[in-house]
């Protein structure tokens, strides 16, 4: 083995060779999880809010499970919505159990090339606690400081009582947590930035319901793929809708993002609904020039939202068919990310 | 046949006949106990669990429990394992729902005041009257990882909930 490695270096291989071995060294190991911002975090958490606490579990339907006779879409436990909203080990759909490595308290306390420890929280970090004498511990998301000592506001799968929350939490001796914030973020100042694993996908005949096809085929899009759906051949209303949570009231700029290629609509239909108003745009998902560029939708000035989780009032729709509507798009309809992005401070 | 002869053929018929119904008293006493202990385990289900419970020992490794006590009416059984995780279910036709569930990754997080011993461990139990759901779980070392173990029921009243899951018995150890 080693003459043949020397037999090959002596070839003039040694820096293929070493550049290869430099490039193993360093890329991390948490290869899997896609790059996330901290509002996707809170964004993917805040789907789950009002859904069931189901030990073991960690599948919800986006904007509140209400059945827990299903399979999957049954709801989740503390951790189970702690590793959904921060996707790792790697990108995970709703409504579905996750059926690789599913991380729990025990393994969020410990040490991870996923996660780190840090000295204070900031939104998207979580609280974990772990008794290894008796198995028994607990875990939430952290979003903002309420005000009240102990107590922040949260998402929580608490237990079968109180569901899964987005509150101020109940008061606790945090000092029995560490705060652990997820690696692989890519947080930029002022803007909001959504994939398309945390889009909800909604069909009349079947729900909340993530059944668009994913692909890596055609270049030009961000995170670990794009999903797809072909208009034509849709018979109910089908849209994938993504639901921000609004960091400060104001007005924003609202992006997409899709991957370009000749099968693609060049119609697809965006809508986006802001405060007392719906703003309809048509994009052409053929255009080759938006491999590598985000498409502006507010493009006659940025438009007013409400802080928060306003599905109706601060969401952006990528319709694939809507016969009330008498609307197809006329190929495949792309959905990669969605941004908002901070205009200026509120004025009503 | 003289006078003596029909005297003993009738004693001979009385006490066959006390000792027949001795047997139907006790046969019946047997029997009711019987299905007291399988209440509605029809034999098709019963033969059909020990399948299902037989196949979960071949393929699955790590512990499995199973009820001694089902309510009545419970009409099929099913089984599924996926990685850690093995689930055995038991529906009945009015739509009552019990699921085992073993060897799952999870956390007991906030636990409710409400604790019973199953098994020899600390189980928790949840009640969410809305939906007509009662669960049990409690945690398990099982070579140095931590498992929940318990049962989830639909349609089932709380009391037979607690039933099946204090009837549950070590069926294979590891």
């Amino acid at each position: 083995m080693i003459k043949n490695l020397r037999a090959v270096c002596d070839k003039g291989c040694l820096l293929p060779l070493t550049s290869l071995l430099l490039v193993f060294l360093f890329v991390p190991a948490a290869i899997g999880a896609p790059y996330m911002d901290r509002h996707e975090i809170a964004a993917r958490a805040h789907s789950a809010v009002n859904g069931n606490y189901y030990w073991g579990g960690e599948s919800w339907y986006p904007f509140g499970d209400t059945d827990s006779s299903r399979t999957n879409g049954r709801g989740a436990d503390c951790s189970g919505l702690v590793i959904k909203a921060w996707e790792v080990p790697n990108t995970f759909y709703y409504p579905f159990e996750i059926s690789g490595t599913r991380y729990t308290t025990a393994d969020l306390w410990g040490a991870s090339s996923y996660w780190s420890q840090v000295a204070s929280p900031e939104r998207g970090d979580i609280y974990v606690r772990h008794n290894f004498s008796t198995g028994n511990g607990h875990t939430f998301i952290y979003d903002q400081n309420s005000g009240y000592t102990g107590r922040p506001w949260a998402y929580e799968a608490y237990n079968s009582t109180y569901g899964i929350r987005y509150w101020i939490r109940p008061a606790e001796d945090l000092s029995q947590y560490r705060i652990k914030r997820r690696a692989l973020r890519d947080d930029t100042g002022g803007v909001i930035k959504i994939d398309n694993p945390s889009a909800a996908y909604w069909n009349e005949a079947t729900g909340w319901r993530n059944v668009w096809s994913s692909s890596t085929a055609n270049p030009g899009y961000i995170g670990d793929n794009y999903q797809y759906i072909y208009g034509p051949g849709q018979t109910n209303r089908v849209f994938a809708r993504w639901t921000p949570v609004i960091t400060a009231r104001g007005y924003y700029h609202v992006w997409v993002k899709w991957a370009p290629a000749e099968n693609n609509a060049d119609n697809a239909k965006y809508v986006v609904r802001y405060r007392n108003g719906t703003l309809v745009r048509y994009r052409n998902q053929r255009d080759s020039s938006y491999v590598n560029q985000w498409s502006q939708l507010t493009t006659s000035g940025a438009l007013p939202f409400e802080a928060g989780f306003n599905v109706d009032s601060g969401s952006v729709d990528l319709v694939a068919r809507d016969p009330g509507a008498n609307y197809t798009a006329n190929g495949n309809v792309v959905a990669d990310a969605v941004r908002f992005v901070w205009d200026r401070p509120a004025d009503w | 046949m003289g006078q003596t002869g029909r005297l003993v053929e009738m004693r001979f018929v009385t006490r066959a006949l006390i000792v027949v119904l001795a047997a139907l008293v006790v046969g019946c006493i047997t029997g009711c106990r019987d299905r007291s202990l399988h209440l509605n385990r029809s034999g098709n289900l019963l033969s059909y669990e020990d399948k299902i419970y037989a196949d979960l020992q071949r393929t699955y490794r790590l512990k499995i429990y199973r009820p001694r006590y089902l309510p009545p009416g419970v009409t099929s059984v099913t089984s599924e394992v996926v990685g850690t995780e093995a689930r055995v279910t038991y529906r009945s036709s009015k739509g009552c729902f019990i699921e085992l569930f073993f060897g799952v990754k999870g956390d007991i997080g906030i636990p409710p005041a409400e604790t019973i011993n199953v098994a020899g461990h600390k189980a928790y139990v949840a009640e969410d009257r809305a939906r007509r759901s009662v669960t049990i779980a409690w945690m398990e070392q099982i070579g140095g990882s931590w498992y929940l173990y318990g049962l989830n029921t639909v349609n089932l009243p709380k009391e037979d909930a607690l039933k099946v899951v204090k009837s549950l018995y070590l069926y294979r150890r590891i």
